[in-house]
């Protein structure tokens, strides 16, 4: 527990935590009020904060390339990893501890991000956007989902990279608005099994695909991506040099 | 006199630019950015050209479809051969030993340019030539006096993308927050903007320099006043 | 005359004072020690005099040039400042030519020099794998490179072992009798008072101390009685 607060105040004490969680929310409210739509689609709101999850994105990153950094003027090559395992010499445990931060970091940043979307979005279409039904709640639940496990994938991809660059180039570029992962699809059905486009199927709607996956079975494709990148990178992290 | 002193001052340049070539050249994170690049390229073409084509519209996009990934490669080149400058304090011996910093940074620039555009005729002249053998059936469509011009234009919007990276490297002397910035602009908010996908929106070369020029000399600004 | 001159030289971060009026000279065939409290303004003069950062006022040259506007600046001026001054994932031989190509310095004096500084077996791992006496070692070969008039260094036993620091002790007195100017800050006195022929002290950005080993050390113990004496303060045993 004592970890978990650490890790914690570790990572809120980054200035791009904040720039994550600013991301996260004021981009897809920023598009929804930008967009105006005159025709409600299936998929208002959700397509907003599918783009949103590059905050969540962002925070899992940067939870573990911070700990590798050496840039900045005269900081002599130090590294907070050394200073990290001196005091946490349990590798297994910080990794989870961090994994936990991240998780719930990108979970209440989620929760705010969704809340703001369908917020603006009601007020600028009518009530009718959102009515709440049992489905609109699954959707959301899915949404938070998404972003958890997405954040999760960036913090993961990151403990074998070392470096934040390459995990968050790949997730940035595919989560444009025809992903890598989508093009794919058009050359092998496999591609819907990506972790990403599984995901999706938690809370769209909308996905012009062969495969149809249901909302449940695409969750569960990515949580298992998720989960099998966490205990290898948690192996990988616990037995390297630092 | 003046001549001879122009002279003394273009050898100093060239030494600089050919101590920046071997500087990129020496970095491991350069080849790192240049294999990704090409490698991706490549397997999205082979992706892409492995779905049915349906004629010569198509096969324009399949060799068109991986430039448009590649800028995260190119963003990336640029920025991390102007911030591996701040990393362990080179940009010390730097400037010690090329102490007259615009000229420093044009012979910096130059000599990335110069890899930039290489690498670029690699990446595109590989992937049309990967796809061409690809579908070589639907190949015999292709019109080389459309094809040429485009690649051309691929390759210069690439490299001058690259200069833009370097400039954003410059001024922030960070990767995440310059790479990040440039590409969340590339790739999400300008696709949005325009309401055109990434893939769909055409190599813009003209329309990119002079922002590219505008940062370059902006960061040189900065470098030429900042206490490094 | 191969002289570096510090002339009234003032720095100031908004309103903070890194240095007021800092004045002295380092002159040839003569060691001067640059001293003074971490933080008193040492590394801040040498990084004005190399061009690295701007002085609010006043002047520090080289050769009465400032040394941004030398032209072969590695054959003036060699210098070292805190570490090795090299990316992490470089060699240390690929460090050392590009700066070599920037000097326009043959690539057989890369050679020389990683073998003058001891480091010629470790010249092809990355500097990340250096250990902080090794990027001493490296920063010092890349001062040496164009064999230069002048040596700028800060700190240089800073990490360095025994061995190390006989070896610069040495060198340094020979470049000095071979007419050359050196210049090299430290908080270690005791090493410094073996090794220079004058002293320059300074203590929160003003010269309190300035002249030849003798004349400064002048109703003194030693070194260091005089060192606490100017900035201030009593030796713990005095």
């Amino acid at each position: 527990m004592r970890t978990v607060r650490a890790e914690l105040s570790k990572l809120a004490s980054l200035p791009a935590f904040w720039f994550a969680c600013v991301v996260g929310v004021l981009v897809p409210t920023g598009i929804v009020l930008l967009a105006g739509r005159a025709a409600p689609r299936v998929d208002d709101g959700y397509q907003e904060l599918a783009v949103g999850v590059l905050g969540a994105i962002v925070l899992g990153v940067i939870a573990m390339s911070s700990e590798y950094t050496s840039e900045g003027a005269e900081s002599a090559g130090g590294r907070q990893i050394n200073t990290t395992l001196t005091a946490v010499p349990t590798r297994g445990r910080l990794f989870l501890a961090k994994a936990l931060v991240v998780g719930s970091t990108s979970f209440v940043l989620a929760i705010l991000a969704t809340t703001a979307v369908f917020s603006v979005l009601r007020l600028s279409q009518g009530v009718g956007v959102l009515a709440l039904t049992g489905d609109d709640l699954a959707r959301m639940g899915g949404v938070i989902a998404y972003w958890v496990l997405m954040s999760l994938l960036g913090y993961g991809l990151t403990a074998f990279t070392r470096s934040g660059i390459i995990p968050l180039a790949v997730l940035l570029v595919n989560s444009s608005t025809v992903s890598v992962s989508y093009l794919l699809t058009k050359a092998t059905p496999l591609a819907n099994y990506l972790p990403d486009l599984a995901g999706m199927r938690m809370f769209s709607r909308d996905l012009a695909t062969d495969v149809e996956l249901s909302p449940l079975l695409g969750g569960a494709v990515m949580a298992v991506w998720v989960a099998g990148l966490l205990i290898v990178a948690k192996l990988v992290f616990a037995r390297r040099d630092a | 006199m003046s001549a001879l002193l122009r002279c003394g001052r273009i050898h100093v340049f060239c030494r600089a630019m050919h101590s920046e070539l071997v500087k990129l050249w020496s970095l491991p994170a350069f080849w790192l950015t240049l294999a990704g690049t090409f490698g991706g390229a490549l397997l999205l073409t082979l992706a892409l050209s492995s779905a049915p084509p349906t004629g010569p519209v198509e096969l324009d996009k399949v060799l068109v479809q991986p430039v448009a990934y590649a800028q995260a490669g190119f963003v990336l080149l640029g920025v991390l051969a102007a911030c591996s400058e701040y990393a362990g304090g080179q940009i010390r011996t730097t400037l010690l030993a090329m102490p007259q910093r615009v000229s420093q940074r044009l012979a910096a620039t130059a000599a990335l340019l110069l890899l930039a555009l290489v690498v670029a005729a690699l990446v595109v002249g590989g992937g049309v030539l990967f796809g061409y053998v690809l579908l070589a059936e639907a190949a015999g469509a292709l019109d080389a006096g459309l094809l040429v011009p485009s690649a051309l234009n691929a390759i210069g919007y690439l490299a001058v993308l690259t200069v833009l990276g370097a400039a954003l490297g410059t001024l922030t002397r960070r990767v995440l927050p310059a790479a990040a910035a440039l590409l969340l602009y590339l790739f999400v908010l300008s696709p949005l903007v325009s309401g055109q996908p990434v893939t769909d929106t055409q190599p813009d070369t003209a329309g990119l320099a002079p922002w590219s020029l505008a940062f370059l000399v902006a960061s040189i600004v900065v470098v030429k006043h900042r206490d490094a | 005359m191969a002289m570096l001159t510090f002339e009234r030289l003032t720095k100031r971060r908004r309103t903070k004072h890194i240095l007021s009026e800092v004045t002295f000279q380092a002159r040839p065939g003569r060691i001067t020690g640059f001293l003074g409290p971490n933080g008193a303004g040492k590394t801040s003069t040498l990084r004005i005099l190399l061009g690295l950062d701007r002085a609010t006022s006043g002047t520090a040259l080289v050769d009465g040039r400032p040394y941004r506007t030398l032209r072969d600046p590695a054959r003036k001026v060699g210098a070292l400042l805190d570490g090795s001054g090299a990316h992490r994932s470089r060699t240390g031989r690929a460090h050392l030519r590009w700066v070599a190509r920037s000097a326009g310095i043959d690539a057989a004096r890369v050679e020389d020099v990683l073998e003058l500084v001891g480091i010629a077996e470790a010249a092809g791992s990355r500097v990340a794998t250096y250990s902080l006496g090794m990027g001493q070692r490296l920063g010092l070969a890349t001062a040496l490179l164009g064999d230069p008039e002048m040596l700028v260094l800060d700190e240089p036993v800073n990490g360095l072992d025994p061995d190390g620091i006989r070896w610069i002790r040495g060198f340094l007195r020979d470049q000095a009798d071979a007419g050359r100017t050196v210049l090299l800050s430290s908080h270690l006195i005791g090493e410094l008072s073996e090794t220079v022929d004058d002293v320059v002290v300074i203590r929160a950005g003003k010269i309190v101390a300035n002249g030849p080993l003798a004349d400064v050390t002048t109703g003194y113990r030693n070194l260091e009685d005089a060192f606490f004496a100017a900035i201030g303060q009593r030796s713990a045993d005095r």
